[in-house]
Formats: C-alpha cells, structure tokens, sequence
C-alpha cells in the first residue's frame, strides 16, 4: 500500500510540477527579457521566468507573473494573460493561499471560455480541482476533472487524457473508492503503455495488482499482474517479469488452482535462479513450500521451506523468514506436531516483531531523513532567495550609484558650462564697460570741444566783425573830418590801434581757449619763426635764440602759459628794436631745478628804472606775467642794455 | 554590467555631450555679438578720437602773428551732435 501511496503522490507531483528551468538558463532568460520590446514573446518570457521562480524563489514569481499579466492585458493578447494567470495561481497553490489561487485560477478559466481555448481550458480545470483535492473536496474536484478529461478528449491529446485519468484515480483513492482507482489508474497506464511511455508503468501495474488483492479481487489481480509481465517480457526486464509471474501464482493459489500456481513459481524460480536473485529466489521457495502445503505434500513442502529458510537465513532476509516460519508453523502443525509448529510459532512472531522494529525504526528514521532533507530544501530555498534577493539589492544599489553618479556628473558639468559662460560674459561685459566708458569720455570731450568751437566762432565773427567796424568807422572819421586837430586825431588813432590790438588779443583768447595744450617743441618754432621774422625786419640788428640742451621740448604748457610767454618775448623784443638800437638782441631758454627761464636780453641804450614812465608794452608783459602768475624782472641800466627775465615753474 | 546601469551611462554620455554641444554654440554666439559690438564701439571711438585730433591740428596753425583764427577753427563734420 505504501508502494501505491508513493507512487500516486510522485505521479501527482509530476502532475503538478511545471517543468523547471536551470539557474543558467534563467539568467539567460532574464537577459534576454530586459533587452526585449514589449510584446507577446516578452509576455511568453514573463511566463517562463515565473514558472521558474514558482519552483526555486517563490517570492519572485508573483511579480514577474503579474508584470506578464499587465504587458498581456495592454497588448490585447488572451493566451499571454491567461497563462500568466496560471502561472500566477500555481504561485497562490505553492504558498498555501487555495482562495487566492482558486480565484486566479477561475479569471483564467474565464478568458479561456471568451477565447474558445480547449487546450487552456484542460488545464486550467485540472489547476482547480488539484486546489480542491488539496482542499479536500473530492467530489467538486472530479466534477473539474472530467470536465478537463472532455476537453483533453476534444483535442485527442493522449498524454492530456493519460494524466486526466491518472488525476481522476488519485481523487478516487482519496476517497477510499478502489474499484475507481483501479480503473482509472489502469486507464491511464494503458493509454501509456499504447504511447510507448513505459517508465513507471510496470511499478503502476503492480499497485493495482495489490489493490485489486487487498479486495481479494483475484482475477482482475491477475489480469493487471498479465499487463506487467508482458511489459516487463518486452523491455526484457527479468526481474520484474519474476515478480510478476509470482504474484500471479500467489492469486492461483488463493485461487486454489494449484497446478497453475505451481507452473508461475515455477517460472519465477527459474528466472531468479538465471538472474542470481537470491531474495526473490528463497521468496518464490517459501512461497512453493506454502502451496505444497496447501496441496497437503508436507513432504515436498518441508523440502521447499527447508531451502527458501536456509537462503533467508544465510543473507539474513527477515521478510523471507517471517514467511518461512509462519509456513513450518503451519506444516508441523498440520503433521500434528504441536511442539515444532508452536516453536516455529514463537519464531515467526520473533521475527514479524523484529521486522516490525525493523519497519517501525526504518519509518522513523525515513521520515526523519524525509523531515531533514525537506528542511535543508527548504533553508537551501530560502537561502537562495535570500543571496537573489541580495543580489538584486546590490544590483539596485549600484544601479542608484550609478544613477547619482551620471546625476551628479551633469549637474557638475552644467555648473561648470554655466561657471565658464558667466566667466565669458562678464569678461565681454568688462571689456565692453571699459570702451563704452572711454567712448563716452571722448565723446563728453569732442561734444564739449566742439560747443566751445562754435562759441568762439560766433565770438569771433559778431565781436571781431563789430570791432573791426569800429577801426573801420574811425578811420573813415579821421579821413571825412580833415580839419580834425591833432590832438583830435591822434585820440582816434590811439582808439583804433587799442581797438585793433583788442581783435588780437580776443583771437589769441579764444584761439587759447580751444587749444587745450601747446608742446614746448611747438612754443620753439612759434618764436624761431618771430625771430626770423625780426631779423628780415631789422637788417642791422643781429638776433640769436639758444634753448639749453637741458629743457625738455615735449614738455606741455598750456595754451595760455605758451602764448602769453610768446607774446612777453615778441613785445621784449619789439621793445628792444624800437627803443634800445641795440646791435644785438638775445633770446635764450634755460631749466634749471623744474624752473624754465626765458631772457630776453639787448646791448641797447637802456634805461633808468627809476625815472622811465613804464609804457603800454611794459605794462601789458607785466600784465600777463600776472595772469599766468610768474614771475617778470626787467633789468635794465643807462649804457648797458636791458634785460627781461621770465621765469615759468613746470 | 546590468542593462539598466549601461542605459544610465549611455544617457549621461548622450546629456553631456548635449550639453556640450549647446553651451559652445551658446558661448559662440555670444563671441561673435560681443566682438561685433566691440567693433562698433572701437569704431565710434576712432571716429572720435579723429575729429579732435583734425580739430587740434586745426587749432595748431594758428599763427600768432597773422591772427588767421577763422582758418584754425574747423567745425567737424563727422560726428553730428544733437
């Protein structure tokens, strides 16, 4: 019974199983679904992913399911998202939630209802009655079942139909009803049998074999114990086919058709002794030993006994031995040997309590083995979750770092760019600053420049005009009025010169008044060309003009320092040739100590200080020494010439 | 390296060199206005610094003894005051 349980429980697993990828194909997988575009291969991967991660890290499925399940419903693609669904409530099973994953199961069903999909139909109903029959609700779960048998029939898939049936038996045996397992745990391995998937299938007919026993149905026994043999005589399986044909003699015997009986041990035993099965072998002697028996040949059934006990107990097969003793027991005390019978008796149960030590002690410690290995799964699943989750947390982390990194990057970037360009800027703001600045200096200068220029030309045309008029008009007085008397006449010609020299010096004002500067290289010529001018004058007069090497000539004077020192020379001068008859007449410039000095001096008459009446001429240098604020000595004596001295601090 | 690591780099490579890309056509830009109006500027004062030197020259030959003011008083005709 133990054999059916387990391989009913394998077979659901498998049922239940969704085929599991490798770690190495997932990572594929997961490569090839992060470079993919959204649609439906990358909705088929989600899948893939899911079902994987259902089997190895429970915790990762849900998500790649549900982000599979999205992507489907966004690009309108039925099967992707009742897959996913699927997908989604294997995960629900997995993790105990039998509503949440009914409830995902059934939005599954019903978009493969909308779609017409009998193949998603077949295997949706068989998601949900597993979830039932794991509920314990074997009846609602066959009702799910058939209905996914039919769909399986619908599309002739065999392998569906095979695993259907098997699903149906399993509920069956469930609910104790073993007529139902038999038929359709044979149903199913016929449909296996005809499909050439012989694994498992002789291991499978046994099972109902031993079903079909446990009813003491032993015709059907037999004709299942048939379908093994014959199986195990095509792949050649000797051992198996020794199997069979003894549990076949086992139902004639209990069939009381001893003949029968003793033809398929008979078979076995010659099988097992080809094969060397010494187990099988002692157990087909005991079993022979037993139909002698039965047969009342206690001779030939102590031989039998004798040899299958005699193997038993040189390998020490308890199994064997128990039957063993229990068959002497019988033997001796169907002989009427009460006291062997008893003592084989007291073996047998020995040996069956021994065994069941044995069985007790074997069940403990397989479930322990079973426990541990399920924990150490269980830790080893959890550890792997926790070195993925892990891994996708450092994998997120140095995604952020990444991020703030290129964050950061730009940002240092967009500052330095903004950094350099407002350098520029205020650079170009400078040097714009600096020229505007000197342009409006030159302008302000110009403008002014040129207002004062056009006042002195309004001065000088309506005042010099109006001045010379009145030359003009006493000139015209002097000669219209010629009895005029002298006195008269020279009033006027001293009003007309005084008005003439005023022309000149109004000119010379408002010439100096424009001329901001006059270098002393110019001031030089200026006076040069006087003296040579003097000397075309006044042949018999020799003039000389020395300027010291010390002065410097791009020394700048202002206008009016340089034309009033030009006009105290020209007025020194005119005063040496008109007064002194000197021969000769000196002009020199001296520097000395940041003070020039300008002499003026003649070899003429001279003159006593003290007693000359100081004329226009004198008066008008001292004037414009004054003016200029320097200092003017004349120097002069009766006999020794004269001497004018100006003396201009730089 | 992860893919959405090596789309970061990408995109900041792509945003530097945007970056790059704008502040020198920028940057350009602002080169050539300013070396325009520093022209301008330059210009203006050249105009300028012409007409009061032609104005000084102007001014230096007048004579002192021919008194010819009229002559050495050039009104510019260049700039015009307003």
């Amino acid at each position: 019974m133990r054999k059916i349980v387990f391989s009913v429980f394998l077979l659901l697993i498998t049922f239940l199983g969704s085929a599991q990828e490798t770690q190495k194909n997932i990572d594929s997988l997961l490569t090839v679904l992060s470079n993919s575009k959204a649609d439906t291969a990358k909705v088929r991967l989600y899948k893939q992913i899911a079902s994987h991660y259902n089997v190895t890290h429970l915790d990762s499925a849900k998500a790649f399911a549900e982000e599979g399940i999205v992507l489907a419903r966004q690009l309108v693609y039925p099967q992707g998202e009742w897959e996913g669904l699927n997908v989604l409530g294997n995960y629900f099973e997995r993790k105990n939630d039998y509503e949440a994953a009914l409830k995902t199961y059934n939005e599954a069903l019903d978009i493969v209802k909308a779609t017409e999909s009998t193949k998603g139909f077949a295997v949706v109903l068989n998601n949900i009655a597993t979830i039932y029959i794991r509920k314990g609700e074997y009846d609602e779960a066959l009702t799910y079942m058939f209905e996914g048998l039919k769909a399986e029939e619908a599309l002739e898939n065999q392998n569906g139909i095979a695993q259907a049936y098997n699903n149906i038996g399993v509920a069956y045996y469930y609910i104790q009803d073993f007529d139902k397992t038999t038929f359709y745990l044979t149903k199913a391995l016929e449909i296996q049998e005809s499909l050439g998937n012989f694994d498992g299938l002789i291991n499978g007919y046994n099972n109902v074999g031993a079903i079909r026993i446990h009813q003491e149905k032993y015709d059907e026994a037999i004709t299942v114990y048939e379908k093994a043999l014959s199986i195990s005589t095509k792949i050649s399986d000797r051992k198996n086919q020794a199997i069979a044909l003894s549990n076949i003699g086992i139902c004639w015997t209990m069939l009381k058709d001893y003949s029968k009986s003793e033809q398929f041990y008979d078979r076995s035993l010659a099988l097992r002794d080809q094969i060397g099965d010494l187990d099988g072998k002692a157990n087909s002697l005991v079993n022979m030993g037993t139909l002698f028996i039965e047969q009342g040949n206690f001779l030939k059934a102590e031989v039998y006994l004798n040899r299958g006990m005699e193997i038993a107990n040189r390998n020490g097969l308890k199994t064997i031995k128990e039957g063993g003793y229990q068959g002497l027991s019988n033997l001796f005390e169907a002989k009427g040997d009460y006291k062997k019978s008893n003592a084989y008796l007291k073996e047998y149960v020995a040996v069956k309590d021994s065994i069941l030590n044995e069985d007790n002690a074997r069940i403990i410690a397989e479930t322990e083995t079973k426990y541990e290995t399920e924990k150490k799964e269980k830790e080893l699943l959890e550890h792997r979750a926790l070195i993925a989750e892990k891994e996708l947390e450092v994998k997120q982390k140095n995604t952020m770092l990444f991020g703030s990194l290129g964050l950061a990057l730009l940002l240092g970037l967009l500052g330095y760019l903004f950094y350099s360009q407002q350098r520029l800027k205020n650079r170009q703001l400078q040097k714009e600053s600096e020229l505007k600045t000197a342009l409006a200096k030159i302008e302000t200068q110009n403008r002014l420049q040129e207002q004062r220029l056009r006042i002195s030309r309004d001065l000088h045309d309506n005042i010099g005009a109006q001045l010379t008029f009145i030359i003009s008009s006493l000139d015209n007085l002097k000669y219209g009025f010629k009895d005029m008397g002298d006195k008269l006449s020279d009033r006027l010609s001293g009003i007309s010169g005084f008005t003439s020299q005023t022309i000149y010096e109004l000119r010379d004002t408002i010439w100096a008044m424009n001329k901001e500067n006059i270098t002393f290289e110019d001031l030089q010529a200026r006076i040069s060309n006087f003296i040579e001018q003097a000397k075309v004058a006044s042949e018999n007069t020799s003039f000389s003009f020395k300027i010291a090497s010390e002065v410097n000539k791009e020394h700048l004077l202002s206008s009016v320092e340089g034309m009033n020192s030009y006009r105290i020379i020209q007025e020194a001068v005119n005063n040496a040739l008109k007064y002194s008859e000197a021969t000769t007449i000196d002009v020199t410039i001296s520097e000395k100590n940041k003070v020039i000095r300008i002499a003026i001096e003649d070899n003429g008459k001279g003159f006593n200080q003290n007693e000359i009446v100081e004329g226009n001429g004198l008066n008008n240098m001292k004037k414009r020494a004054r003016d200029l604020g320097v200092k003017l000595e004349v120097t002069s004596a009766l006999g020794e010439g004269t001497a004018v001295v100006l003396t201009l601090n730089k | 390296m992860v893919p959405g690591q090596s789309i970061i780099i990408v995109l900041t490579i792509c945003l530097a060199l945007s970056l790059f890309v704008y502040f020198y056509w920028k940057n350009k830009n602002l080169k050539e206005s300013h070396l325009l109006l520093l022209v301008n500027l330059n210009e203006d004062v050249l105009r300028n610094t012409s007409q009061i030197r032609k104005r000084n020259e102007g001014l230096d030959t007048y004579h002192f003894l021919k008194y010819n003011l009229s002559e050495a008083l050039i009104v510019q005709s260049d700039i015009n005051f307003s």
